[in-house]
C-alpha cells in the first residue's frame, strides 16, 4: 500500500528537551488516523515539523513519496496538506463566508488586482458547497471575531478544505466543544474521511475510539504503540502512560 | 439597483462640489484644496499597506520624495516632457519600494516600522550629501513644462485652474484604483494577511510576496504623490523625504479613519485645514495636531470615518 505520509527518523529538539524523538510514522492514503497521547508527548509539535512551522531537528518527512522536510508552509498547503490549529486561528474581521473565500481562491493560479472579489463561479460552487457541509450557511455574514467557539472550529475545518487538500491534519478538533457539538463534528469528519486521508490529534479518549480507524500513541516525544481501537485499549504499554493506573 | 445608487451617490456630489470649488472658493483656498489632494494620495496609499494589509510603515517620505526628484530630474537633466517624467516618478518609486521592500516585508510590527524609517533617512541622508544632483536642504526649482502639448494648444500647470482639475483627476482616478484594488481578490488576501499572517501562509498563500506587492503598489502611490506635490511646487528638495513627512501620513490616515479610504482623504483635509488655520495664530499649532490625534485614537480607533459609520448605521 502506497503511504501518502511518511517520517523517518522524525526528530525536533528544543535546547535539551526532545519534544519528538526519533519518530516513524506512515499513513496510507485514505486512512482515519487518530494520535494521541498525554500532554506533552510532542503531538503538536510533531504537527508543526510536518507542515513546515518548525524545520526538524534531524529526520525527513515524505508526502506521497516526496521529500518536503522544512518547506515553507505555504509551500507544504500548496503540495496538499491542510491544517487546522490547537488555538483556533481565523481572519477575525472578514465574515464567514469571505474566510471561506480566502481559503478556496487560493488555488487560483494568481490573485487578480481588478477582479472584483468573491466573483469567480468556479470558486463560488466550492465555498457554497463548504458553508453547507459544515453547517455554516446560516452564519456566512458573521463577522468571523463574533462566532461562537464551536462554529469557529468548524469554519477552520471549512478553510482548511477550501485548499483541496490531500491529507488534513486536525488539531483538537473539537477541545471546548460541547457534547452535541462533538457528536457532530464526529459525523462531519467521518463524512469528510471517505474523500480526504486524516490525522487528528486529540485529548478525548472515547471520541478518537469511536472515530479512528487506527490510533498512533505518543508519549514523552516517542511512538510508543500503534493499532486499532481494540488493539490500543489493550495494550498495557498504552495503559501505563496514557490511560493511568486505574485502568491498569 | 437602490444600494448602488447610494453608493455612487455619495462619491458623485463630492467629485461635483470638488469640480465646482475654484468658482467658490478664493484662488489660495483652491490652491490649499489642491494641496490636500495631493497629500491625500500618499496617506491612501499608505492606507492600502497599514488599513489594508496591516503593515505600518513608518517610511512614505522616501518614494514620495523619489517622485519629488523623479520627476524634477527627468524634467531638468533628461529633458523629458510631463507625462514621460510623471511616469518616471512613479516607476522609480514604485522600484525604490521594490527594493527596500524586499528587506522590509520580512519583518513585522515594530520591526517593520523601524526598518522602513531607517531606509528613509538613509536616502534623506545621501540626498543631503548629493547637493550637486538634489540641491540638498535648499532643493531645486525647475520650470514645470506643459502638461500636453497638442501641436501649440498647450495645459500648462501655470494656468491654476488646469493645475487644479488635473491634480483632481489624478487624485480620483486614484481614488478608484485603489478602491477596485482593495475590493478585489488581491485585496481580499491583504485584508487577510492584516489579520493573520500565520492563517494565510496555511491557506497557501506566500505572504511575503503578498507584503511585498501591497509595500510596492503604496510606494507608488507614494511617489505619484510627490511628483504631483514639486510640480505644485516647481520645486524638489531633500526634506522631502524627511520622516515628518512620512509622520503626517500616519496621523491624517489614522484620524481619518484606516482601512476605509475616504478616511485618509478626510484626515488630510482635516488636519492639513486646521494646521493652515491655527498656524497663523500659533506657532506651537502641531501641539494641536498631536491632541487631536490621541483624542481620536482613544475614542475612535477606527478614525473619523469609522465613528461616523457607527453613528449612522446605529440609527
Amino acid at each position: 500500500m502506497s503511504l501518502i505520509l511518511e517520517t523517518r527518523g522524525l526528530t525536533k529538539r528544543f535546547g535539551g528537551l526532545t519534544a519528538v524523538d526519533r519518530i516513524d510514522f506512515g499513513l496510507a492514503a485514505g486512512e482515519l488516523r487518530a494520535i494521541i497521547g498525554p500532554n506533552g508527548a510532542g503531538k503538536t509539535t510533531f504537527f508543526n515539523v510536518v507542515s513546515g512551522f518548525l524545520p526538524p531537528t534531524s529526520g525527513e518527512v515524505y508526502f506521497q513519496g516526496r521529500r518536503i522536510t522544512a518547506q515553507a508552509p505555504h509551500r507544504i498547503n500548496q503540495i496538499g496538506i491542510a491544517r487546522t490549529l490547537q488555538v483556533k486561528s481565523v481572519f477575525n474581521s472578514l465574515t464567514v463566508e469571505e474566510n471561506v473565500w480566502v481559503a478556496a481562491q487560493s488555488r487560483e493560479p494568481i490573485q487578480r488586482p481588478f477582479r472584483q472579489a468573491m466573483r469567480s463561479s468556479g470558486v463560488r460552487a466550492r465555498v457554497e458547497h463548504l458553508l453547507r457541509l459544515l453547517g455554516l450557511d446560516g452564519h456566512r455574514n458573521t463577522t468571523a471575531g463574533n462566532l461562537a467557539y464551536g462554529d469557529l472550529c468548524l469554519l477552520e475545518i471549512a478553510m482548511a478544505l477550501g485548499t483541496e487538500p490531500k491529507l488534513l491534519l486536525l488539531d483538537e478538533p473539537t477541545a471546548g466543544m460541547s457534547a452535541a457539538e462533538t457528536a457532530g463534528t464526529a459525523e462531519i469528519i467521518r463524512a469528510l474521511a471517505k474523500d480526504v486521508s486524516i490525522i487528528l490529534v486529540e485529548h478525548d479518549m472515547e471520541f478518537v475510539l469511536n472515530l479512528a480507524t487506527t490510533i498512533s500513541v505518543f508519549h514523552l516525544g516517542r511512538l510508543i504503540a500503534e493499532g486499532t481501537p481494540a488493539e490500543i485499549v489493550r495494550n498495557s504499554l498504552v495503559q501505563e502512560a496514557y490511560l493511568g493506573a486505574e485502568h491498569a | 439597483m437602490k444600494r448602488r445608487a447610494r453608493r455612487v451617490l455619495p462619491f458623485a456630489v463630492v467629485v461635483a462640489l470638488a469640480t465646482a470649488a475654484p468658482f467658490v472658493l478664493s484662488e489660495f483656498a483652491t490652491s490649499l484644496l489642491a494641496e490636500i489632494l495631493i497629500w491625500s494620495i500618499l496617506a491612501m496609499g499608505l492606507d492600502l499597506l497599514f488599513g489594508y494589509t496591516g503593515m505600518l510603515s513608518f517610511g512614505q517620505a522616501l518614494y514620495f520624495g523619489v517622485g519629488a526628484y523623479g520627476i524634477t530630474l527627468g524634467v531638468t537633466r533628461l529633458g523629458w516632457a510631463f507625462l514621460p517624467s510623471l511616469l518616471l516618478a512613479v516607476i522609480a518609486a514604485g522600484v525604490a519600494a521594490g527594493i527596500a521592500g524586499f528587506f522590509a516585508v520580512r519583518l513585522t510590527w515594530h520591526y517593520f516600522a523601524i526598518i522602513t524609517i531607517i531606509f528613509s533617512l538613509v536616502l534623506y541622508f545621501v540626498a543631503l550629501s548629493r547637493a550637486d544632483l538634489t540641491g540638498g536642504e535648499d532643493g531645486m526649482s525647475f520650470e514645470v513644462p506643459p502638461i500636453v502639448d497638442f501641436g501649440g494648444v498647450e495645459l500648462s500647470v501655470y494656468e491654476p485652474l488646469v493645475e487644479y482639475y488635473f491634480v483632481l483627476i489624478v487624485t480620483v482616478i486614484s481614488f478608484l484604483l485603489l478602491r477596485l484594488i482593495t475590493r478585489s481578490q488581491l485585496g481580499l488576501v491583504f485584508r487577510a494577511l492584516r489579520d493573520n499572517t500565520n492563517r494565510a501562509s496555511l491557506l497557501g498563500y506566500d505572504t511575503l510576496r503578498y507584503r511585498w506587492v501591497s509595500f510596492v503598489i503604496a510606494g507608488m502611490f507614494g511617489g505619484l504623490s510627490g511628483a504631483l506635490l514639486a510640480v505644485k511646487m516647481r520645486y524638489a528638495s531633500a526634506s522631502y523625504l524627511f520622516w515628518t513627512v512620512s509622520g503626517d501620513a500616519v496621523i491624517w490616515t489614522v484620524v481619518g479613519g484606516a482601512g476605509t479610504l475616504v478616511g485618509p482623504i478626510v484626515g488630510t483635509a482635516t488636519l492639513i485645514t486646521l494646521r493652515d488655520y491655527l498656524s497663523t495664530w500659533f506657532e506651537n499649532h502641531q501641539l494641536f495636531t498631536g491632541l487631536i490625534a490621541i483624542v481620536v485614537v482613544l475614542t475612535a480607533p477606527q478614525g473619523i470615518v469609522g465613528l461616523a459609520r457607527r453613528l449612522t448605521t446605529r440609527s
